[in-house]
């Protein structure tokens, strides 16, 4: 960040990350799984929420009763023309820092469960996490190879857990599969617990996230935040981001939320249009009490940041459902 | 790259840290893994790290990572040439350092014989640089899954309570100051140097003045005398093993004696040979009593006592200060120790003197062979109390009471040896027997023992109790589990 802009800081948004009131709660439950000594746990929500960036932003922050840490490796899984459970483990030791080339199957599993077993070695209670994303691209067969590294771990004594993360419009199949009878190894391992990841849906929620924005530092060398940087006159008469967040929230629900039946606000989403605001908008406004052109810098972000698909207005609503 | 901590156990040395590493990334080259940890670790200054180096710090900077405690291997040094193993802790890829002191010659886990070969390939155990192409199953590094599994959980964890005490004994060993220690080379080892400690040869105590002035005039590298450590090493451990009965104690001991006696006449006849003139200068032995039927101790003393009057000769005034050890017992001046020497010391117990008067001649070669005495009598000091300790621990479930009599102490455990005593083992010996004899034996420590032993008798007891009471008396739980535990602590 040091020879990066503070627009560009905002901007880059695989750099950008705030805390979250919901990548908190996701974290509380992936604990709370580890602690009870659960093996597995499955996270749906709806695309674009901001599930992958709350699992990187968990990444060593789990602990086990004692507190000490229990680390979390991260992958994810992508479409592949064969399904092969070579194609997994390959994915999964690229993910633990090793270079694959052409090595068997055999080969990469014992890799992947060394490094593994390796990194359960931080805490007393051998756990260590694996955090696969985009599940449902999985098939059922490739699931069957987290569930070899699960018992391979085993026998060395080491405590795996692997969470999945899946989008819930796609996950249903695989869902459905994992329901029958033969599949049930993987169910009772992986799939007992599932939980579900949702994006802003409160107006706290959403004060909380704004608060992130007053505290996310921009510019290194003067150690200012967002807030302090892009809207220097509101900052300095005591204004914060997170005061907007009734009318915020009323604006987005009132013109998206309602009329689109959201159920939650994608992170995506609100942090594209928070950035207009805080970057476009409100820094031209010079007064704190003039909440009428705040307002209206809410309702012209929240236009500029495309929550309503313009696909829509092609080919209708009806193609949707 | 993984480090294999997996495989990480106790007191492991270089060797097995590296191995263990190998292991952990055996399907890669050599010189893909060297590429790889070049590329991890930073170099340090000009010189070039070798692969177990590299694969230290690796280990080191993984942990500092993933907040997993770091323990340095012993490092490797040059009397680890000829590597010394158990071949069911190499099956399990696990090398102690302690492995290399000599005075080690069963596993103190497995209590199997410490070889130089790998009894499946009877290849001698490859060095660092083998490791890799090795095949075999016992000593490669080629291991499955189904390997790895039954290797992390194949050392006993008894076994390794052995190992921690050892390593205990021989810390304090290194960092009591009594203690002077002696390198390949005659060089001073400075006992504060920690793990580098392990270049020492040979220990020297009590540790005279000026000794690293004594080391630099002899020049010619220290090596032990072949004489047989089978008098302290057999007699000890026969005797801790049966430290409880006293009876037996007394059998071991006269067991001993036939091998005491022939130990003495040995390093009789050794000294006789050490002693014989060299050059020009004549030995005039013309009358020395015959030495017999005493202990062994007393033996010892007297014998060094006949080389000190020998040393007290004018050839040898310049050497002399060196061996007026402070504490050493009863050194008396030159001329007291002639008179003595009299009727003292004796080195063929089967020949007979007539003559009233005993006249050494050293030659200079004579004073070096006489400080090789000195340092092989500690070396036995410390084989004899450490193999005696292995064998103790290894056999006696209740190890843990006698390995706490020895710790109570606050210096080396033959820091306290006074008189003519060279044996430093058996005062604590005697200490242990009249406490066991007299039932001195504190509650706290009868409960502590009670605990080691009868751990799960004393559960089962209590469960079996409980259900009787329970049944017969009807009471709750909890009452009858009270009233049980305040009677059987009474």
């Amino acid at each position: 960040m040091n020879n990066m802009t503070a627009a560009s800081a905002l901007e880059d948004a695989s750099g950008f990350s705030i805390p979250t009131p919901m990548g908190k709660a996701l974290q509380d439950r992936l604990e709370s799984w580890v602690q009870c000594g659960h093996t597995g746990g499955l996270i749906v929500g709806e695309a674009r929420l901001g599930k992958t960036r709350a699992l990187e932003a968990i990444g060593d922050k789990l602990t086990n009763r004692s507190g000490q840490p229990i680390h979390a490796f991260y992958t994810h899984y992508g479409q592949r023309d064969v399904e092969t459970v070579r194609a997994v483990f390959a994915k999964v030791a690229r993910a633990l820092g090793f270079a694959v080339r052409r090595q068997i199957a055999d080969a990469l599993l014992d890799l992947i469960v060394m490094r593994l077993a390796e990194a359960s070695l931080s805490n007393d209670t051998r756990q260590v996490v694996l955090m696969v994303d985009e599940a449902q691209l999985l098939s059922l067969g490739q699931l069957g190879a987290f569930a070899e590294i699960y018992n391979e771990l085993s026998r060395l004594r080491v405590n795996c857990v692997v969470f999945f993360v899946a989008n819930q419009d796609q996950f249903e199949p695989l869902g459905r599969a994992l329901l029958l009878r033969e599949n049930r190894y993987l169910l009772e391992r992986f799939f007992n617990n599932l939980d579900y990841f949702f994006g802003i849906r409160s107006e706290t929620e959403l004060a909380e996230c704004l608060k992130g924005y007053d505290q996310y530092v921009v510019s290194q060398s003067t150690q200012q935040t967002a807030t302090e940087y892009f809207c220097p006159d509101l900052f300095n008469q005591g204004w914060r981001l997170a005061h907007l967040a009734p009318v915020y929230w009323r604006r987005f629900r009132q013109d998206y939320g309602i009329p689109l039946e959201l159920t939650s606000w994608g992170m995506a989403q609100f942090v594209r249009a928070t950035n207009i605001l805080v970057m476009d908008y409100l820094s031209c406004c010079g007064d704190s009490r003039d909440e009428a052109i705040q307002e209206a810098c809410v309702i012209k972000s929240l236009k500029a940041s495309g929550i309503k698909p313009s696909l829509v207005q092609l080919v209708g609503r009806a193609s949707q459902g | 790259m993984n480090t294999g901590l997996i495989l990480r156990r106790p007191f492991e040395s270089e060797y097995s840290a590296f191995r263990r590493f190998l292991i952990a990334n055996h399907w890669y080259r050599m010189p893909v893994i060297r590429r790889a940890l070049e590329k991890c670790v930073p170099r340090y200054g000009d010189r070039r790290l070798s692969s177990p180096e590299l694969a230290r710090h690796w280990e080191a900077a993984y942990c500092l990572q993933y907040c997993i405690d770091y323990f340095p291997p012993v490092p490797e040094s040059a009397r680890w040439k000829v590597l010394r193993n158990c071949r069911s802790c190499a099956r399990m890829g696990y090398h102690s350092y302690l492995f290399q002191y000599p005075w080690f010659r069963h596993c103190p886990i497995h209590a199997e014989p410490l070889k130089k070969t790998c009894s499946l390939c009877l290849k001698p155990w490859p060095n660092p640089s083998e490791l890799l192409a090795r095949e075999c199953p016992m000593c490669g590094v080629r291991f499955n899954l189904t390997d790895l599994s039954k290797m992390s959980q194949g050392l006993p964890s008894k076994g390794f309570d052995v190992l921690k005490a050892l390593h205990s004994v021989v810390q304090r060993v290194i960092k009591d100051p009594q203690v002077a220690f002696v390198g390949l080379n005659n060089e001073f080892v400075d006992s504060n140097t920690g793990p580098d400690c392990i270049n020492w040869l040979n220990l020297v105590y009590p540790r005279p003045a000026n000794w690293e002035d004594i080391c630099a005039s002899i020049g010619a590298p220290v090596q032990p005398i072949s004489v047989r450590s089978i008098f302290l090493n057999q007699f000890l451990s026969r005797a801790w093993q049966d430290t409880l009965d006293y009876k037996s104690y007394h059998q071991a001991l006269r067991a001993s004696r036939s091998m005491r006696r022939h130990t003495r006449r040995q390093v009789a006849l050794r000294i006789k040979q050490w002693l014989k003139p060299s050059g020009n200068q004549q030995t005039q032995s013309t009358d020395v009593s015959v030495f017999e039927g005493k202990d062994i101790s007393r033996f010892c003393y007297e014998a060094w006592l006949g080389i000190y009057s020998g040393l007290a000769h004018k050839h040898f005034v310049p050497h002399w200060r060196y061996f007026s050890i402070p504490g050493f017992p009863d050194f008396p001046s030159a001329s007291v120790l002639a008179s003595r020497i009299q009727t003292s010391f004796c080195l063929n117990p089967k020949a007979t003197y007539k003559s009233t008067r005993v006249d050494f001649r050293l030659a200079e070669t004579d004073a070096k062979w006489l400080l090789r005495i000195q340092l092989w009598r500690g070396y036995l000091a410390l084989a004899g109390h450490l193999q005696a300790l292995s064998d103790v621990m290894r056999t006696k479930s209740t190890w843990a009471r006698y390995y706490n009599l020895l710790t109570e102490d606050s210096a080396s455990p033959w820091s306290g040896f006074a008189g003519f005593n060279f044996d430093p083992v058996t005062p604590h010996l005697m200490h242990i027997v009249v406490l066991r004899r007299h039932e001195e034996i504190t509650r706290q420590s009868y409960l502590e023992s009670l605990a080691h032993t009868h751990h799960t008798e004393e559960a089962e007891r209590i469960a079996d109790l409980f259900c009787d009471q329970a049944r017969e008396l009807d009471e709750p739980v909890v009452n009858s589990l009270n009233k049980y535990s305040v009677k059987g602590l009474d």
